[in-house]
């Protein structure tokens, strides 16, 4: 097992290298100086110039990333160019903020799409699955954004019973928490559903088509337990695998929600560095982005040899 | 071979609609298994031998239209409802089949498997199925049961995942086992084990086995009795001996041809030429008459079912006319 | 009738599919309903998208500002937004911004994604596990993420946006165009045998992209949905589409900022708008998929046909009498587990 960690977390440096440096390396090939952004448009040339010297904009792009690295290693990620916020602080209040929301989603995704997929597999082909199968098509055809601000027309205007703004995580109060957390996670949780549900009625019906499930028959096993205990097992790693894909899309998914229900969260954060080009957030936050994602991955690799007793 | 009835069959037929017109694939067996007797189904594959055992546990596809009776000890399968059948599987009657390594379940263990036939008809602890597993495998002569009772399909040899699936069908001490091809995808050398296996428990436990392959050879040496299947019909029912000698029906003698023997050289095992027709497509007569090389006039009609001997039938209207080769050596052929 | 001679195989030759025809890829369009009336509603949008400046009622930059955050009325159809302008007009224009920047994505992805694609496949080696490494890595985070980051470098606008969307999006299709590479440049060595003394590259773009390309349409219909719903939320983000371009997107979220007193028709046109437009295009790739599939269109059918036949006569090949429930899609007896290694694609 210890051995499994090393091996995956030396596959991870490379990808964490190149993804940083990918972003890393874009403020320097596009049109923004980083300079002229915090200076403005309008500062003198040799201002500029005095700061690019300063904030070591002359030197090759290697040596730029590699300080930019040793700065991350010692826990320095720079300070934003418009809001005077160290980064490492800006990620530290907003990484909480979107891990609640992530993982609500996620938590919505699996336990709607899971049983809707059990659900389509068994009846398949019938009226109930092609329901199901349709319902997930128009799930991720529909713009997120778009469904989050008819919920908040509907729920926090009209009939006044969430918030339509803002965000409380359990440290003010569990109520309050649920309260602010429901819409965007369900929100962010639709394309999730139609994911996991698509996955899940796949592994299934192939589950429910092996040759051992008629052998449980013949076993005079009850067709419940046949389901329950054996197709599903049986489909257990392709879900876990979904899963992985899962916080994947919702994470992607939740930065688009934080805009819309004002939640400030590191997407939040992120788009607002876009809009003003601060690159010491946006490569951050992006960095963040990266190590969550391989973490789970990482997770789900473990999973995966729990799991299936076939895979060494 | 005993007294007592423990099967009877009549008149199973078994068809199927499809796009290509109604498909025959069983029509109108008749037979019987006695307690502990060892029966042989043979036939090429298509000829409806797999679904009739499936049959028997009730387990053909829902688009099965089944008709006809199958007495297990009296009682009529066909008129039982799911529970009442699902109480009879495993426990009166149960099947083994071909893939060993597909017909586990391959995440969970061997040992857990069998234990879970066992408590699902007897309401016993698990620790009581599970010794009672154990014993099982050692019956069925798994070296170290212990160990193999923790351990997956996947880490067991093709022999000994067989013999699970027969310890996992004898767990419940069923009073008839079908076996559909269980030695076909083995290696020679284990086909035999796995082969003598059945048989000493079949002698020791009193279970009657239905033994459903298309290997003549391994009904010979195996089974009592032989029912052979073509194009959903039993052609030929006698003992395995009387067919062996004797056969009546020319697609016996076929299938005794084909059969390698020291002696005969691989090229000259003689094949039956022709294929076995489609179900939506048999003809209206013999079906086994275009590839026949006895056809006559007569067997254009529709092929009764004849008394042949004592317990002896036959398809065939030209059973008494003609002297067909059997797998005795050619001097002795031929009287 | 003469009795059937001795010998006389009964079988009927097996009914041979026939060879799918270029003509006959345009029958599942007219054989499915979905995709006739997805494709018809795809048609609208682009025909709306092209002759926007022809049919629009009014200016969709021209200000009123005497009738801001009006209803609908017969002179402006959906209303007015919060500056008065057209919103109807407004939503016409919003269809040439989303089309072209979806297919601008498109565009993008393939023209990066297939040139690394095809080297990776043919070249093989380190260049493929380089290649093929960094693929990898980006498919691996959030792709709204890394556009979000590619648009923050270049500056926000629809095209910046789109192209950098097609950049997220080209890992894909390099994946797709490699796998196709692999899986023909097997054939491929048989033919080169034959064909000594053609030049490697003709051969190559002769054998392989013609068979290859057929999973990249169907990738790039499907692409197409994303990058739409993508183009959308960017500019809802104010990413994409700069104000005063009208895009339905950007129009949403100036409508979230006067929720409360915008007229409800102009928080559900665009949104419907794009779902609709995702959703048939999403249809029409489907369609696609079921049809250029290697099995293609009426012989996949009859495949599936025959399979099923098959599989209900119970012949001991594809034997899996089960009670319940009845298997949908069934696999050829051949594919069957039991005669294990060939996976299906």
């Amino acid at each position: 097992m210890l051995r499994l960690l090393a091996t995956r977390m030396a596959a991870i440096i490379p990808t964490l290298l190149f993804a940083t440096f990918t972003i890393f390396g874009l403020q320097h090939i596009g049109p923004a100086d980083p300079a002229t952004v915090v200076l403005g448009e309008n500062a003198t040339e040799e201002r500029i110039a005095s700061l690019r010297e300063q904030m070591g904009l002359n030197d090759p792009l290697i040596v730029q990333y590699g300080k930019w690295l040793g700065d991350v290693a010692t826990g320095d990620l720079g300070e934003s160019i418009i809001r005077s916020e160290r980064v490492a602080t800006t990620i530290k209040t907003s990484l909480p903020v979107t891990l609640q929301l992530v993982l609500s989603g996620v938590f919505i995704s699996v336990a709607i799409g899971v049983p809707l997929g059990i659900l389509a597999a068994t009846r398949a082909n019938k009226p109930t699955d092609v329901m199901v199968t349709s319902g997930s098509a128009i799930g991720v055809s529909i713009p997120s954004f778009w469904l989050g601000l008819v919920l908040i027309t509907a729920f926090a205007i009209n009939w006044k019973i969430f918030p339509a703004r803002g965000f409380a995580t359990p440290g003010d109060g569990i109520g309050e928490a649920f309260r602010h957390t429901i819409l965007p996670a369900f929100v962010v949780s639709t394309s999730g559903i139609a994911i996991v549900t698509r996955q899940v009625r796949g592994a299934m019906i192939e589950a429910l088509s092996a040759d051992s499930i008629r052998t449980h028959q013949a076993k005079g096993l009850p067709w419940r337990t046949i389901l329950w205990k054996h197709a599903l097992r049986n489909s257990a790693v392709t879900i876990v695998t979904v899963i992985g894909l899962l916080v994947n899309t919702t994470l992607g998914a939740t930065v688009v929600i934080e805009a819309v229900f004002a939640i400030p969260g590191m997407g939040f954060r992120v788009i607002n560095a876009a809009s003003g080009r601060d690159f010491p957030v946006i490569q951050g936050v992006v960095l963040t982005y990266v190590l969550i994602v391989l973490a789970i991955n990482l997770l789900i690799d473990i999973a995966y040899r729990i799991i299936d007793p076939r895979i060494q | 071979m005993t007294g007592s009835e423990l099967l009877r069959v009549r008149d199973l037929a078994i068809s199927f609609q499809t796009p290509l017109g109604v498909a025959h694939a069983v029509s109108g067996s008749n037979f019987t298994i006695g307690a502990g007797e060892r029966v042989g189904m043979v036939g090429e594959s298509g000829s409806g031998k797999s679904l009739t055992g499936l049959s028997l546990l009730g387990l053909t596809p829902p688009a099965a239209e089944v008709s006809g009776e199958v007495l297990l000890d009296g009682v009529d399968l066909l008129t039982l409802s799911e529970k009442e059948l699902r109480s009879k599987r495993g426990k009166q009657v149960s099947m083994i089949f071909q893939e060993p390594m597909t017909a586990l379940d391959p995440v969970f263990t061997v040992g857990q498997q069998i234990s879970a036939t066992f408590r699902a008809h007897h309401g016993e602890s698990r620790s009581v199925a599970k010794e009672r597993s154990i014993d099982l495998l050692q019956e069925v002569g798994i070296p170290e049961p212990q160990r193999r009772y923790r351990e997956y399909p996947h880490q067991l040899s093709g022999g000994m995942r067989q013999r699970a699936m027969i310890a996992m069908a004898l767990v419940c001490e069923p009073q008839l086992l079908i076996a559909d091809e269980p030695t076909t995808a083995l290696d020679v050398t284990i086909q035999a084990q796995v082969l003598d296996l059945i048989v000493k428990l079949s002698e020791d436990r009193g279970t009657a086995i239905l033994l459903i392959t298309h290997d003549l050879g391994v009904i010979a040496e195996t089974c009592d009795r032989v029912l052979t299947m073509y194009a959903g019909q039993i052609v030929e029912q006698c003992t395995v001996d009387e067919a062996l000698e004797h056969p009546q029906h020319p697609y016996t003698s076929g299938l005794l041809a084909a059969i390698p023997r020291p002696g005969v050289a691989a090229e000259d095992l003689h094949s039956i030429p022709g294929r076995v027709p489609p179900p939506v497509d048999f003809p209206s007569g013999c079906r086994f008459g275009p590839r026949c090389e006895h056809q006559t006039e007569a067997c254009l009609q529709p092929q009764e079912v004849l008394p042949s001997g004592p317990n002896r039938f036959v398809r065939c209207c030209r059973y008494n006319e003609l002297t067909l080769p059997s797998a005795l050596p050619p001097s002795l052929q031929a009287n | 009738m003469t009795a059937p001679t001795v010998g006389d195989t009964m079988q009927s030759d097996s009914v041979r599919p026939p060879k799918a025809s270029r003509l006959q890829k345009l029958d599942w369009l007219w054989a499915d309903t979905r995709a006739k009336v997805a494709l018809g509603w795809v048609l609208v949008v682009l025909f709306v998208a092209i002759f926007a400046p022809f049919i629009a009622p009014a200016d969709p930059i021209e200000q009123n500002l005497r009738s801001i955050l009006a209803g609908p009325s017969s002179d402006y159809l959906l209303g007015t937004d919060d500056i008065g302008r057209d919103f109807f007009s407004r939503m016409l224009y919003g269809a040439r911004v989303s089309m072209f920047g979806a297919f601008l994505a498109v565009s993008v992805s393939m023209m990066i994604g297939i040139p690394v694609g095809l080297i990776a496949g043919y070249v093989g080696g380190v260049i493929e596990n380089v290649l093929m490494r960094i693929v990898d890595s980006i498919l691996g985070f959030p792709a709204i993420v890394l556009a979000i980051g590619l648009v923050a470098a270049l500056g926000p606008g629809l095209t910046n946006a789109m192209v950098a969307v097609g950049v997220t999006f080209s890992p894909s299709v390099a994946r797709l165009m490699r796998g196709q590479v692999l899986a023909t440049k097997n054939h491929l060595y048989v033919d080169a045998a034959e064909q000594y003394g053609s030049p490697v590259w003709r051969t190559v773009l002769r054998h392989i992209l013609p068979n290859a390309i057929q999973p990249i349409i169907v990738q790039a219909a499907l692409l197409l949905a994303v990058a739409f719903l993508a183009e959308a939320a960017l500019s809802f983000l104010g990413l994409g589409a700069q104000p005063p371009t009208a895009s339905w997107g950007g129009m949403l979220s100036r409508s979230s900022q006067f929720l409360q007193v915008s007229p409800a028709v102009q928080l559900y046109a665009p949104g419907l708008a794009i779902a609709l437009t995702v959703l048939a295009i999403n249809a029409l790739g489907d369609s696609l998929r079921d049809s250029l599939d290697p099995v293609a269109g009426t012989e996949r059918r009859l495949h599936r046909t025959l399979a099923r036949a098959a599989k209900r006569l119970g012949s001991n090949d594809g034997d899996t009498g089960r009670h319940k429930p009845q298997t949908p899609t069934v696999a050829p007896p051949d594919l069957q587990p039991s005669t294990a290694g060939r996976a299906r694609s």
